[in-house]
Formats: C-alpha cells, structure tokens, sequence
C-alpha cells in the first residue's frame, strides 16, 4: 500500500537476475546458500526457493555462470551432489553493465491517491480523517528507523556494505518524509477547502 | 518524573488584518531532562512560534507553559528574564551585535557581571572546546562558516549551563556530514549533561537523532498512531534488521 513499487510488474523494480548473479560474484555457492543470502540482503524480495534455482538455470543457459565441478561440496538434503556456481567472465561483464546502467526507478504510490480520485466533495471530511491518519502512522513508524548515520558512508573505514544499507536506509526515510509532507500538504488544502464551502471564512481575501 | 517543560493544550492566534491566524491548535508536549525532542515540519508549520512560546518569549492565547513545574505566565517580567538568563538556552545563529568581538569574548559574555572577565573567557573556550569548535575561539563572527556559526551558537547557550536548550534549526545550509555532528551534539549534550532540548528541524533524518519525535502540520502536533502491521513502508533493505 506504502512504499516502492515499479511500473514492471515486479514488486521491486530490481532485476532478480542481476541480484542472484552478483551474490555469485561476490561469493561462488550452492541454491539453498544462495536462497539464505539473498534472504538476509534482500529479504523484502519474497524470493522463493523455486524461483533461485529457476534463476541459476537461466544464468548458466546464458553463460553467466558455471558450475564450479567442486566434489568437497557434500550433498544436497535430497542427497544429490551439491552442485556450486560461480560467474563466468561474460557474467562479469554483464554485471559491471547493469551496475553502469539506468537504474529501474521506484514509484511511490499510496491507495489515497485513488480514494481521492473517485471521490465526491461530499466525501472530503472523511478523506481528511483517513489522511490525517496516515501522517500519525507514518510518524509512529518512524520510531523503529534506526537513528540515520549516513555521515559514516563518507568515512573509507567502514566497510562498504554496511555503508550501502546504510544508503538504503536514507531512501526509505526520504521516502517516509515525501509521504508525511504530501499527507500534511493536502489535509491543508482539504481543509481550507471545507472552510471556504461553509463560508466560515468569507472575510478572508 | 516531573517534565522540564511542560505545554499544554497551547494555542497562539495573531491577527492578519481582518483573519485570524490559528499558528499553534491545542499543542501538548513534555520534554525530560536528558531528552532530545524533536519537532519536524515544513515552512510555516508553526515551529518557530511553538519553540517561541515553549521557551517563554511568546505568551500563548491558551494553555499553559510550565518549567520545571511553574507556570511562566504567572512569573514576572524580571523572573522571566532571569529564567531566560540562567535556565533557559536559546540557540540562534545571529551572532554578536559588535562584529569586533573574538568568539571567546563573545562566547563568554553572558557570565562577564556574574564570574568577570578572566573567568568568562575561560569557561566560553571550555565551551567551544566542548562542541568542537575551540579554532572559533580567537576568529571573528564575519570568517565563520555556517557550521562553525552553529556550534559557536550553541557553545554561547551551554556557557550558562542551562537546564533547556531551545534550537530552531541547527542545520539549516549545513552539508550532511555537519547536520549530523551538530545534531548529534546535541544529542550529547541532552545524554551526558542531563539537559532538556527542544529543537525543531524541516528535515526527517536530522529529526530521528532525537529520542522523541513529533510532526508539527497546521499549527497541529500529531500524536503518532500505532500502523495496522502490512501498512509498514520502511523496507528492510537490503541487510534486513533494523534497529529502533
């Protein structure tokens, strides 16, 4: 209802492909490991195990990454040898491509833009309740962001990936801001609206 | 625990030729000693009369401001500028009316009739030492950048050792790197010297250093709602696990 989500149809706009692909590059790994760290970085995908094997599949059809042939695997928990991948240099390239590239930008959208939309003016008193509603939600919500240190980003000794989440954690803030400030933003037009309807404030110019 | 400041059911109307101007609508606050309190809002929201009136400066058109269990409204003018002197710190970037004076004059003149000359000077470079900014103490106000004129203004508000500080917007033109170390500060000083600080910022991420956080829109403090779960949009991403 909140929060990003893409003109794709996928729920992040992210190319899962290019996310399995670079865990692989970072670190070669069986399915189900690689299911446990995309999980862990990546968790609001909703990745399944199903589509991570699908994915691997369609990296090694398309040459981005191979099978590592590692016996010293073990087996997998239906006692088939575990079979390892990594990336191939064509999967390399292609990755250092799509970091380079245009990234898919995320679109907020928000149900009440909808409401709106097919309301009635009758319905506005309503509307300012269901809105006004939202910017204390959005202000409750904001007690479990953690405390904003985007300044370490700039500082070469932290490590670069807790430096990401920390970027990341910035954009959902801004995010939640622009959600408040667009809250707070029509409640003030609304309201003055339904003032200047009933005629209180017919002395104002 | 009694609150250090307490506001109650404030509301601030002016008149705007023939309009009346609701600023503040039935505000309510607490801030604790040891706590930082934020306010967030836009231009216009009402930040400025809101910390205007917490601290005193302003009388309310309703409601009552208590400081440390006294109602300011029933204080004399003199008591009040008292309070104003002693407990109460106002943090603001003016500067000193002389352009002449070094920082550590500057800094150190509120406590010149109390502890003289010698002693100021030294408790002010305390001061600026205290907030990062000892390289102030022999500059002038005009060869200060932005960031250095925040902590200079705030070294000026710790010298007394109040017991509230009160800040409209420390990081107005400040980069990100110096919004945070200024806002952090504060912070500090509201942990380790058991200060009460009301400050108000037009901007989230400044505003989340604090341990309270208030949104101020239409002269109105919403009073967060608990979110049904599902409606949560700060997505964990990607490192999952966040901290409160």
């Amino acid at each position: 209802m909140y929060g990003p989500v893409s003109g794709t149809g996928d729920v992040s706009g992210l190319s899962t492909k290019h996310v399995v692909l670079g865990l692989l590059i970072e670190q070669p790994g069986y399915g189900y490991d690689l299911l446990k760290r995309a999980r862990t970085r990546f968790g609001f995908l909703g990745l399944s195990e199903n589509f991570v094997y699908k994915t691997l599949e369609r990296l090694e059809q398309d040459g981005w990454i191979e099978e590592k042939g590692d016996k010293a695997a073990g087996n997998t928990r239906r006692g088939a040898p575990r079979v390892i991948y990594r990336s191939t240099r064509l999967g390399r390239e292609r990755f250092k491509e799509w970091l380079a590239a245009p990234s898919e930008r995320a679109v907020l959208r928000d149900e009440l833009q909808a409401k709106l939309n097919l309301s009635e003016p009758d319905d506005l008193p309503e509307l300012l309740a269901v809105a006004e509603t939202q910017a204390r939600e959005c202000v409750a919500e904001l007690a479990s962001v953690r405390r904003p240190v985007l300044a370490q980003v700039a500082e070469p000794d932290v490590p670069w990936h807790h430096a990401a989440v920390l970027m990341a954690d910035d954009l959902n803030l801004r995010w939640l801001q622009a959600l408040v400030d667009w809250l707070n933003a029509i409640c003030e037009v609304i309201e003055e609206r339904i003032e200047r309807t009933s005629g209180s404030s017919a002395f104002s110019l | 625990m009694q609150p250090l400041l307490r506001l109650e059911s404030i509301s601030k109307s002016y008149m705007r030729g023939p309009r009346e101007l609701h600023v503040l609508k039935d505000v309510s606050l607490d801030v604790h000693a040891g706590e930082l309190v934020s306010v967030y809002g836009q231009r216009g929201a009402g930040k400025t009369t809101l910390l205007r009136v917490a601290s005193g400066f302003e009388a309310p058109t309703s409601g009552v401001v208590s400081f440390d269990g006294t109602d300011l409204a029933g204080l004399s003018r003199s008591r009040r500028a008292r309070l104003h002197r002693e407990q109460i710190g106002w943090v603001e970037r003016a500067g000193p009316q002389s352009s002449g004076l070094v920082m550590r004059v500057y800094v150190g003149l509120p406590l010149y009739r109390t502890v003289g000359p010698a002693e100021a000077q030294r408790r002010a470079v305390a001061a600026l030492a205290k907030v990062g900014a000892e390289d102030a103490a022999n500059a002038r106000w005009s060869s200060l950048s932005d960031t250095a004129r925040s902590l200079v203004a705030i070294a000026e508000a710790l010298v007394r050792e109040p017991r509230l500080l009160v800040v409209d917007d420390p990081t107005a033109g400040l980069s990100i790197i110096d919004r945070e170390r200024v806002v952090g500060l504060l912070r500090a000083a509201a942990e380790d010297g058991g200060l009460g600080v009301l400050m108000a910022v037009p901007d989230m991420p400044a505003m989340l250093h604090a341990h309270e956080v208030r949104s101020l829109s239409r002269g109105r403090l919403l009073a967060p709602a608990d979110p049904p779960p599902h409606r949560s949009n700060v997505v964990a991403f990607p490192g999952g696990e966040r901290s409160a």
